[in-house]
């Protein structure tokens, strides 16, 4: 059991379950006052970072990329910067949320 | 060997794929479609401004819509090769391809009734503008049958040299798969699942011109195949 | 995959070469299905800048917990998996036929979850057609719980032949056949991947403010 701990793959998992309890504590309302609220926005677009940094050691180290061809390399890198710089990009052009909406 | 009329089936996808864009898309102009959130008036005024070009389309259109069975005949054709003695799954392409042929002359035979007198009610115009576009988007069912028997066929050739590669099994699964969201428009008038939104109309419809554009090559190379092997035989 | 067949599953673990993981037919399924998503991911937020108001008052009725521990079930499965196809290359199988049943398990325990999380919403009222929101939320994450369903089908495949090469490890030197890890890596990388579309689903639905 300890051998299998310290294999790379565990210990990305570990990271994984620790970048997920971050992004549960972040998405809980801080009790945060109405002129904080636009501090969301970077809270949020760190949540999508930190969830695609996920994504991408899921991709390389769970489904084993790393050791693919550098095509299938090229072509998840490309999926993960479009997608996530659309997704940052379109959140950000949102208008501000309101203090109610929280 | 038949190969020459194995080939023109074949590129009679192709013709399906030019004239079918040519009638509707180019001709009638349905193509970005209508939002279906439009009045009746705003609808009836589409068929009343474009009444000419609508009819001419549509005749295009209906004509194109039966390329696609000669199509569907000649990836059957490569499927019984796989299939051998007992092609279920043939049939099952065979009798869906020929359901969808009926599904792409229906709405054409339709918007050209909208177009038959435009000066209609334009409550009327709008319940057969509606009629077509539901018939058109929404019967994903027979393509969806159509792209999973492929995709199970060619899962199941074991050959040591398959007709078709396996990634286009997947390729398959995944198209059959992608066609469902536009079983989801008779629940939207606006947004992605709508008639003309992008998740129920233009993934699945770009989705299923590229399976042609995949599938053609494809399919002629298998059709050589089987040409040169008959030929050593 | 014909290159792979120049060299046992024993060396690979030494010697590491580049290979595409699995077969090379499920990664155009793979690649696929997450360009279908990433679309879906882009399409959300863009209808969710056009009402933002909506949206936050919408999620604010979503359980964070539900989604935080579903990610956690998910992520624990993924890494029994992968930890069970790491095994499988060994000459003995050993923890393979042990670690897909708790794979299996933790997606149990998300489908679990799910359904309780579902029943709630809509005990409360709250159904596809309530708004947008809530029509992405059905439709977005009972998308992924159709994936999860027949990712647990592959499970159950994987599974039988963890069994089946752990009873062979007699009879063969390597304990599993090239064409046997070509299928195991095929199956796991689509488990990965409906373990990674969680993961972006997660706070796009339930965290995004």
């Amino acid at each position: 059991m300890i051998r299998l701990l310290a294999k790379p793959v565990s210990a990305v998992w570990l990271l994984l379950m620790l970048a997920t309890g971050l992004s549960w504590w972040l998405g809980l309302d801080q009790g945060m006052s109405s002129d904080q609220q636009s501090d969301y926005r970077y809270i949020s677009s760190g949540l999508i970072i930190i969830a695609f940094i996920k994504v991408r050691i899921v991709i390389r180290y769970f489904m084993e990329v790393r050791e693919a061809p550098l095509a299938l390399k090229l072509i998840c890198d490309a999926w993960l910067v479009l997608v996530s710089s659309a997704i940052i990009y379109l959140y950000c052009l949102g208008p501000v949320p309101v203090a109610t909406g929280g | 060997m038949n190969t020459q009329a194995q080939l023109f089936c074949a590129w009679c996808g192709v013709g399906f794929l030019v004239l079918f864009s040519i009638g509707w898309w180019f001709i009638a102009g349905y193509i970005p479609p209508m939002s279906p959130a439009l009045s009746a008036v705003e609808v009836a005024g589409f068929y009343q401004e474009n009444t000419g070009l609508i009819r001419l389309g549509m005749v295009i259109t209906m004509f194109s819509a039966a390329l696609s069975a000669p199509w569907v005949a000649a990836i059957a054709v490569q499927l019984r090769r796989i299939e051998g003695e007992f092609p279920a799954l043939t049939y099952a392409l065979l009798v869906a391809g020929a359901v969808g042929v009926v599904v792409l002359v229906v709405p054409p035979m339709v918007w050209t009734t909208a177009a038959f007198r435009p000066e209609r009610d334009a409550e009327l115009i709008m319940l057969l503008n509606d009629f077509a576009w539901l018939f058109f988007v929404m019967t994903f069912s027979p393509f969806f049958i159509q792209n999973l028997v492929i995709g199970l066929a060619v899962f199941s050739d074991k050959s040591e040299s398959p007709i078709f590669p396996r990634w286009v099994a997947y390729f398959n699964i995944w198209v059959a798969i992608l066609l469902i969201p536009g079983g989801l428009i008779t629940f939207f008038k606006t947004g992605p699942f709508a008639w003309d939104g992008i998740l129920a109309f233009w993934l699945p419809f770009a989705v299923f011109f590229g399976w042609f554009v995949v599938m053609f090559p494809l399919l002629l190379k298998a059709i050589k195949q089987q040409a040169a092997l008959a030929r050593v035989e | 995959m014909t290159s792979a067949d120049c060299f046992s599953a024993v060396e690979r673990k030494v010697e590491i070469k580049p290979h595409v993981p699995g077969e090379v037919g499920v990664w155009v399924f793979i690649l696929g299905d997450m360009l279908i998503f990433g679309l879906f991911f882009i399409v959300f937020v863009y209808y969710r800048g056009l009402n933002v108001e909506l949206y936050s008052h919408s999620q604010a009725t979503l359980n964070q917990n539900y989604g935080a521990i579903n990610t956690l079930f998910l992520l624990a499965s993924s890494w029994f998996v992968a930890m069970a196809v790491d095994d499988m290359r060994n000459k003995t199988v050993k923890l393979a036929p042990v670690f897909f049943p708790l794979a299996m398990l933790c997606g149990l325990g998300f489908g679990v979850v799910k359904i309780i999380e579902y029943r709630e919403k809509i005990s409360a009222g709250i159904t596809i057609t309530s708004n947008d929101f809530y029509m992405y939320y059905y439709i977005f994450t009972g998308l992924h719980f159709l994936h999860v369903l027949i990712g647990m089908g592959v499970l159950v495949f994987l599974w039988r032949r963890a069994r089946f090469a752990a009873t062979q490890a007699d009879v063969r030197d390597g304990a599993v056949i090239e064409k046997d890890m070509v299928l195991i890596e095929s199956g796991a990388s689509y488990w990965h991947m409906v373990d990674l579309l969680w993961i972006v689903l997660f706070p796009l639905l339930y965290l995004l403010k």
